[in-house]
């Protein structure tokens, strides 16, 4: 997973599968990131597909931000990852934008 | 004279507009604008107006100038249906963003918008970021309170803000009379991962009630464990339709070996023309390498909703091994499997099939038309000589998307033909395209060479974009 | 329970909006974005689109397009309401206008809804009047008109559900009969009221409808631009008979829209009267 600093924010890419083990490694790596700063915006441009146990690290990931006053922001999904989200409802949990632009701001 | 309220904050400013708006209250948001360099965002409250007197509206006009001269963004917040009239009929409305802002409601006006279905999810969202022990109280009062409207976005906002203290009270809601606060039980069960309520969901997934076996399939999939594949596939043999439909969400939500296998056999087995193409549709997003070749073999049923939905799988995971046999089917007699064939060709590089594609254009519908110059330009390596020549064709469209394919292969040839057209082209879906292109590219003198066509252009879209962008 | 996924840009939004807005009068402003992506998803999703600009050019080049336009307006016009809603204006209605307009010698009364979504608005007229005894007096015809197709043939089927019954008394479901979670307006209320679809910014709307005596006309005209409103107005100044009320909702006035009309406060609520 790489790590970019965009105008003062940390962007973390995702890539290829979301499943239980690469989710885990994501909580991970984004926990330790988030001990450091404030803030982290996951890119998922490169994020193939995803399921529902990937779905559950990333909302450990952020139910663990939340608990900590970090933030947690999502962007640059395909309509196939936004529909999972959607229909579990978690599109209006997380703070999901269209692109990387939109969640620097 | 009542001061204004403000405050500044990682530069962005915030003025509290008093009932009576006042001149002096807009003469103040200038100078403390003028005053605060840091100042990157404006931001006019107007909550508390119910009116707004026309001088204080020559006064936001000046503020707006201040802005484009800063180069810094302003928006009005809460402003009243009331005053968006006035805007609107002194023309002033393009001028402004305009948006809603919660933090200078009550909470109690806040869970009054819970009543209204198209603005209780902002503000539930709203409450989620901001929650606090003084909301989780007053959340908890409406769930007492038994107003099921209020309870059902109390619940969900409870949920959002990842609230787990309170569990009994999701766990009590899925026993409630309306179905409307049982599903949003049964998600926020599911976001915050009460295994132990999964097996009371089971018994959901069969309810008429609207929205709860769809709330039960999506928990299902969050809480699962390996053995809930198997027994949602079980459900795949249901005799109800919608039993069926809803386990086949779940599966591609689980989205794991053994729900590809069921499904994959399901495909095989069902009958029911509605459920096949879910089955296509949920199939298509699974990673296993046979999906391709399931999707392809579905591109020759009988169903032409089915065929479209094969396609459409197909044009979202890329056409790879497919590339020639996709290509092909540019020419289908379904327009719309010609469409997303096209769109599944996105990122060739290819010469030949280049060359290929372009070949299908005479020979095909509109729409079909429409997808081979949307995919040219994402492709690799085109010759931008056929979208060049399609700038002139007599539909808006095919010229609209020509140009907009050529700005993403080729800036400087596309931003030429944008600042011809957006003068001279007959349709206002072009032109409108031109400007949005010059905008991108942004070229020297850009803003004095789009306010000159403003005495010419006569679409109010265009009139409002452009003033919107770079004043009058 | 759905939500909405799949986003608008800047040039969809322009295109799309101008379908609709031709079609029907209403105009999305920026800040109303979102109500298109909320109720549009769905569609776009069912046929396997996952852009707007997919959808317009269905819109535009596909063989079934008019009933595709059709079923566009039916889902961006779905305008949310229920029973008693503003009920002050309605009690006025029921306590001054219709009381008055019989005691000036009206034996005919015509009442109009429009629009009228899913019927909660002409039921709640209907009901009041009913238990006020007002149709014993006078030959009172409530008239109901939307533009979408869909929520005239749902109001006039008469079924709701929990949601349109928010913050009505016990006693104002004796005139439903209910089974499981549905609630059915009795036929001797639903017989007062007569459903037809039309746009009250077009002309024709006055012709189909004719003269009527008290128009209702709420939370609606904050979604057609200057030019929708005041073509709206024009109708229905042209459509009242004198002294002819007309009901807004209570965030909306006529200023900068007519001159045409006074408007009277009756304490829990305004009305416009048409100037003569």
């Amino acid at each position: 997973m790489n790590v970019k600093n965009v105008n003062g924010k940390n962007v973390a890419y995702l890539e290829g599968e979301i499943n239980a083990q690469t989710g885990a490694q994501v909580k991970a790596e984004i926990n330790t990131l988030l001990n450091k700063g404030d803030s982290v915006i996951l890119s998922f441009k490169s994020v193939v597909y995803m399921n529902s146990s990937g779905l559950r690290e990333i909302i450990d990931l952020f139910k663990t931000a939340s608990k900590n006053k970090k933030e947690v922001s999502l962007c640059d999904m395909n309509s196939d990852i936004r529909e999972m989200f959607s229909f579990t409802g978690l599109d209006k949990v997380f703070k999901i934008y269209d692109t990387e632009a939109a969640a620097i701001g | 004279m009542v001061e204004l309220q403000y405050e500044i904050k990682n530069g962005v400013f915030k003025a509290h507009i008093n009932p009576d708006n006042d001149l002096s209250d807009i003469s103040e948001v200038c100078n403390i604008v003028e005053e605060h360099s840091e100042v990157v965002l404006i931001g006019i409250d107007l909550y508390k107006c119910s009116y707004i007197q026309s001088k204080f509206l020559a006064g936001l006009v000046a503020v707006k100038k201040l802005a484009m001269v800063r180069k810094i963004n302003i928006e009005l917040l809460n402003v009243c249906d009331n005053i968006i009239q006035v805007l609107q009929s002194t023309n002033l409305q393009k001028l402004f963003v305009i948006k809603d802002d919660f933090a200078s409601y009550p909470l109690d006006a806040l869970f009054e918008r819970f009543l209204d279905t198209d603005k209780a999810g902002t503000v539930s969202e709203y409450l989620a970021a901001n929650y606090d022990d003084n909301i989780q109280n007053k959340l908890i009062e409406l769930i007492d309170g038994g107003n099921p409207l209020l309870v059902e976005y109390a619940i969900l906002t409870m949920g959002r803000a990842q609230d787990y203290q309170n569990l009994e009270i999701y766990r009590k809601a899925l026993n409630a009379n309306e179905a409307s606060v049982k599903s949003a039980a049964i998600l926020v069960l599911g976001w915050i991962g009460d295994t132990q309520s999964k097996e009371q969901l089971y018994s959901y997934l069969a309810s008429k009630e609207i929205g709860i076996s769809e709330a039960a399939a999506a928990s299902i999939a969050l809480l699962s464990d390996d053995t809930d594949s198997e027994k949602l596939a079980k459900y795949l043999h249901d005799s109800d339709i919608r039993i069926r439909l809803v386990a086949i969400y779940a599966l591609s939500l689980i989205n794991d070996e053994k729900a590809f296998e069921y499904l994959s056999n399901a495909m095989n087995e069902e009958k029911d023309e509605a459920v096949r193409i879910q089955l296509t549709k949920k199939i298509a997003l699974f990673k296993d390498e046979r999906v391709g070749r399931i999707l392809l073999g579905l591109l020759d049923d009988n169903s032409i909703q089915l065929r479209e939905a094969a396609a459409s799988g197909l044009s979202r995971r890329g056409s790879g091994e497919f590339t020639s046999i996709l290509v092909e089917k540019i020419g289908d007699n379904d327009n719309w499997v010609g469409f997303f064939a096209a769109k599944s060709l996105a990122g060739i590089e290819d010469e030949n099939i280049i060359k290929k594609i372009e070949s299908y254009y005479d020979k095909v519908e509109q729409n079909v038309k429409l997808a081979i110059i949307e995919v040219l330009g994402k492709c690799k390596g085109v010759d931008p000589s056929f979208l060049l020549s399609k700038l002139d064709d007599t539909n808006e469209d095919i010229r609209k998307e020509a140009l907009n394919s050529l700005s993403l292969m080729h800036g400087p040839v596309a931003l030429t033909a944008a600042i011809k057209l957006f003068n001279k082209d007959e349709s206002w879906l072009v032109r409108y395209k031109a400007v949005n292109i010059i905008l991108e590219q942004k070229p020297v003198g850009y803003d004095n060479l789009l306010r000159a066509r403003l005495k010419d252009e006569t679409n109010k879209y265009i009139l409002e974009h452009i003033i919107g962008e770079i004043g009058e | 329970m759905l939500l909405s996924s799949i986003k608008i840009n800047d040039q969809e939004f322009v295109e799309l909006k101008d379908v609709i807005y031709r079609n029907s009068g209403i105009m999305f402003a920026e800040n109303k974005k979102y109500l298109l992506e909320n109720r549009l998803s769905k569609r776009l999703a069912d046929l396997n689109f996952t852009t707007f600009k997919d959808y317009i050019y269905y819109l535009k080049y596909d063989i079934k397009k008019r009933q595709e336009l059709d079923t566009l307006i039916n889902l961006v016009t779905i305008n949310e309401t229920y029973f008693l809603r503003e009920r002050g204006q309605l009690d006025y209605l029921v306590s001054n206008i219709v009381p008055d307009l019989i005691k000036a010698g009206k034996k005919s009364i015509k009442i109009w809804s429009a629009p009228c979504s899913t019927g909660e608005e002409p039921y709640s007229i209907a009901i009041l009047l009913k238990n006020a005894g007002l149709f014993d007096k006078a030959s009172i015809d409530i008239i109901a008109t939307d533009i979408n197709s869909e929520v005239v043939a749902l109001a006039k089927k008469g079924e709701y559900r929990q949601a349109s019954f928010r913050g009505v008394p016990a006693d104002f479901m004796r005139n439903f009969d209910v089974q499981g979670q549905s609630y059915f307006i009795k036929d001797e209320i639903k017989r007062h009221v007569r459903f037809n679809t039309g746009n009250i910014t077009t002309p024709t709307i006055t012709s189909l409808i004719g003269k009527v005596d008290v128009i209702f006309c709420r939370n609606v005209l904050i979604y057609f631009d200057m030019d929708g409103k005041q073509r709206t107005i024009k109708n229905f100044h042209n459509m009242l008979t004198e002294p002819g009320y007309l009901c807004l909702g209570h965030s909306e006035t006529l200023n900068k829209i007519s001159e045409d009309f006074t408007m009277k406060n009756a304490g829990t609520c305004i009305i416009y009267m048409k100037k003569k």
